[in-house]
């Protein structure tokens, strides 16, 4: 990074490569479409060249700062084009569903990305980083540049919500077991 | 640790215990334990994460990184001549060619305003050595 700091453009791009692809999955998360994540990972990296001299390596790692850039313009973005989310949330509790098609797994899996994807910006990237990357909670609350009491908060507040989404999922799933 | 806060981390963190903050581990295996509650708390909570391991794995293919390493490649390419940035915006130390070139105008424009008589200046005359006062450490003025 000191090198890519230094305007090295060789070093910038073994930098994007070792990187890029976490970064897409991340953005992708955040974003909720493929084309939208590499717009701004593509964005991001960008960025990242463009400042790179304000990088300080000063016990911040790079990849804290990396995905704090993807996640800030990841949630930009989706606050750019908000298409309305609450109406594919409606769409998992419908009560039409059957016990077969409950316990399709493609379809659980539907209902619980549109679940997380009509989750608050903050709450869904909060959820990305310490669910899905695997992030301590520490972690994850430098990227979002909160403290840790308010990244729990975010949390608590997206299982829940997330939870509470596809209640008619759990109820079906436990008729099935019973 | 009590049931409220046991339930507090079951709803942040989820049923596994790995992801718990290390500090609470031993209390809240200590708490299960002794707690069917929390045996309850935790079983909801592995629900929850049940279904959040069901969300589709974004898949990054390599055909795909490779094109948006190329787009930000080609965009780096088009930025060849750099942005311009005000010398007096750039970090210290200063852009070496800018600060020069500011330098060598501001003296040419100083030389030109006095060479043409819009700056004079007055020359001050010398005191001399009588004019000069000398307080000694003592005070007394010699």
């Amino acid at each position: 990074m000191a090198d890519a700091a230094a305007g090295d453009r060789k070093a910038f791009g073994t930098l994007t490569r070792r990187h890029l692809r976490r970064s897409i999955a991340l953005a992708q998360r955040v974003v909720g479409n493929a084309a939208d994540a590499e717009e701004v990972a593509q964005d991001a990296f960008l960025q990242i060249w463009a400042n790179a001299d304000r990088w300080r390596g000063d016990g911040t790692r790079f990849t804290t700062w990396l995905y704090r850039i993807v996640v800030n313009r990841a949630i930009d973005y989706k606050r750019r084009r908000s298409f309305a989310p609450l109406d594919a949330a409606d769409e998992i509790a419908d009560p039409a569903w059957s016990a077969e098609t409950v316990i399709d797994g493609i379809r659980i899996g539907a209902a619980v990305d549109a679940a997380i994807a009509a989750l608050p910006e903050r709450q869904r990237a909060a959820l990305s980083l310490c669910y899905h990357e695997e992030m301590t909670c520490a972690e994850a609350s430098e990227i979002l540049q909160v403290s840790v009491s308010a990244m729990e908060s975010l949390l608590v507040r997206a299982r829940r919500v997330v939870r509470a989404r596809l209640q008619p999922l759990i109820r079906q799933k436990d008729g099935v077991r019973s | 640790m009590t049931l409220k806060e046991f339930k507090r981390h079951t709803e942040a963190y989820g049923a596994d215990l790995d992801r718990w903050p290390r500090s609470a581990r031993i209390d809240a295996l200590a708490l299960l334990d002794d707690s069917a509650e929390a045996r309850d708390l935790l079983a909801d909570a592995a629900v929850t994460d049940a279904l959040l391991d069901a969300a589709s794995t974004p898949l990054v293919s390599s055909r795909r990184e490779a094109e948006v390493f190329d787009r930000i490649a080609d965009c780096l390419a088009q930025r060849i001549v750099p942005e311009f940035v005000p010398w007096f915006l750039s970090r210290p130390p200063f852009r070496p060619a800018p600060l020069a070139g500011f330098l060598a105008g501001m003296a040419l424009v100083g030389f030109l305003s006095y060479s043409q008589g819009l700056i004079s200046f007055e020359k001050t005359r010398t005191p001399g050595l009588s004019g000069v006062m000398i307080v000694s450490y003592l005070g007394d003025t010699r």
